[in-house]
């Protein structure tokens, strides 16, 4: 289906979009990479009057990896500049960063779709939900009324559901010095093809002696995997213990899978757990 | 973005100013200006049959706004003329690297853009690139064989003639 009728308007600088966006309010839908949103204008599940293209706010492209402030992802860097980041600094992070976007959908489709815009998206399936709820990253939201820093955790709250205001404007995705120093870190997606989206998806990171376990495309948001992690944190690295804990976990956090479902998510934590074990089996 | 002036976008290397309504896709808007070899499949990004090169980067044509690629350069298959394109052009006849031809002008520029880009290409990897790109003939395997060929010619060469003696002797054995 082709787009309904709207007003395109590209704002200059950041305060030009959130003048517009408080404004327009719920009228404006913003579009930076549109990978997904251009697809929900189609099928018109979206129908916003105005589309406020941020792709000329020089201001969000930026990428930064630092020492003593940390991380900060732009609202216009794509899949594509994080598939390909070097980053001497934060090198575990940025090879996971690496990793992770190469397996995003296609080599077209990461040139353009933005890790901010896919937390904005909040899609249960999303690979860079999972992947900043793992790391505890931050989202940055600005408006007329100022600009807050809010938990990617706290953020989403379910398919498609996110706590922004109408008037506020996703900038960047932060990472805190300590939360972007990772020791190891391993992860696991299952696809039926290259590019498809995830069937099973998990990330696991230890940062010296604590550890994390995320889920994704299972449920509504990300979830974590506590007992996986304590299991790892004691030293378990035997895969039936493991895959024990995950699956306990799995089974309190989504009930309603059923046992295959739950079977199949927790060989794929599992196998992402044994790769942050042993990283030369990546 | 760049310095080109904003209400245009050089469309195969020649200006065209940008009219219209702003829904239009860039895929509506150059096909409507006569680059009909930017093909419509699924319109909603899946398929590949739109892949252009806007500002050098393979982009999906069905999910860019034609006024929000203001001031960009886009190439289409039909723009694709220089050395490394014939040589594509060459390959994918000599590969049979189409059938009913839908997919055909986005396989050739996702082809083109992983051989411009300059990055080892192997089976595995040209494979992986053109997960993007769905072929409703199916005829995948004469198009990894074309970009092969033009990625590593003498390698390609060597297992081409190896095919061929392999298929003969097939034939042979089959004969009654």
């Amino acid at each position: 289906m082709k787009l309904a009728p709207l007003d395109l308007r590209m704002p200059a600088s950041i305060d030009e979009a959130l003048g517009q966006l408080a404004a327009l309010g719920s009228d404006a839908q913003v579009l930076a990479g549109g990978q997904s949103l251009v697809p929900l204008l189609r099928y018109r599940v979206l129908r916003p009057h105005v589309l406020l293209d941020i792709n000329r706010i020089a201001a969000l492209s930026d990428l930064r990896f630092d020492d003593s402030h940390g991380v900060r992802i732009g609202a216009l860097v794509r899949h594509a500049a994080l598939e390909q980041v070097r980053a001497p600094s934060h090198a575990p992070l940025g090879a996971l960063l690496n990793a992770h976007a190469r397996e995003i959908a296609f080599h077209a489709v990461r040139n353009r779709g933005t890790a901010v815009g896919s937390i904005v998206q909040a899609d249960p399936k999303g690979d860079w939900p999972l992947l900043f709820s793992a790391l505890d990253a931050r989202i940055e939201l600005a408006s007329l009324r100022g600009v807050r820093s809010v938990p990617v955790r706290e953020f989403i709250l379910g398919p498609l559901l996110t706590a922004r205001a109408v008037d506020e404007l996703a900038t960047a995705l932060t990472l805190a010095p300590d939360e972007a120093t990772l020791t190891a870190w391993g992860r696991a997606k299952l696809m039926h093809r290259a590019g498809e989206y995830a069937m099973c998806s998990a990330i696991v990171l230890r940062r010296s002696h604590t550890w994390e376990c995320w889920l994704g495309a299972a449920g509504d948001k990300p979830c974590a995997l506590p007992r996986l992690a304590r299991a790892l944190a004691a030293g378990t690295t035997a895969r039936t213990p493991l895959l024990a804990a995950a699956g306990d976990d799995i089974a309190t956090a989504l009930p309603e899978l059923d046992r295959l479902e739950r079977r199949r998510h927790a060989v794929n934590a599992v196998d992402a757990a044994q790769r942050a074990l042993n990283p030369q089996a990546r | 973005m760049n310095d080109l002036p904003d209400n245009q976008i050089i469309l195969n290397g020649c200006a065209v100013p940008l009219t219209g309504e702003h829904r239009i896709t860039l895929a509506d808007f150059v096909r409507d200006r006569g680059a009909t070899s930017v093909h419509l499949g699924c319109e909603h990004g899946v398929c590949g049959a739109c892949n252009v090169l806007v500002d050098g980067s393979c982009t999906r044509a069905c999910l860019a706004l034609a006024h929000g690629c203001a001031g960009s350069r886009v190439t289409t298959l039909d723009g694709l003329q220089d050395e490394l394109a014939q040589r594509l052009r060459a390959a994918f006849n000599a590969h049979h690297a189409l059938q009913c031809g839908f997919c055909t002008p986005g396989m050739f520029v996702s082809a083109y853009d992983m051989l411009a880009s300059g990055e080892p290409l192997d089976e595995a990897s040209v494979r992986e690139r053109l997960a993007g790109n769905i072929c409703r003939c199916t005829g995948y395997q004469g198009i990894v064989e074309a970009i092969l060929s033009v990625a590593n010619p003498q390698a390609a060469a060597h297992s081409h003639a190896h095919s061929h003696s392999h298929s003969h002797s097939h034939s042979e054995e089959a004969r009654p």
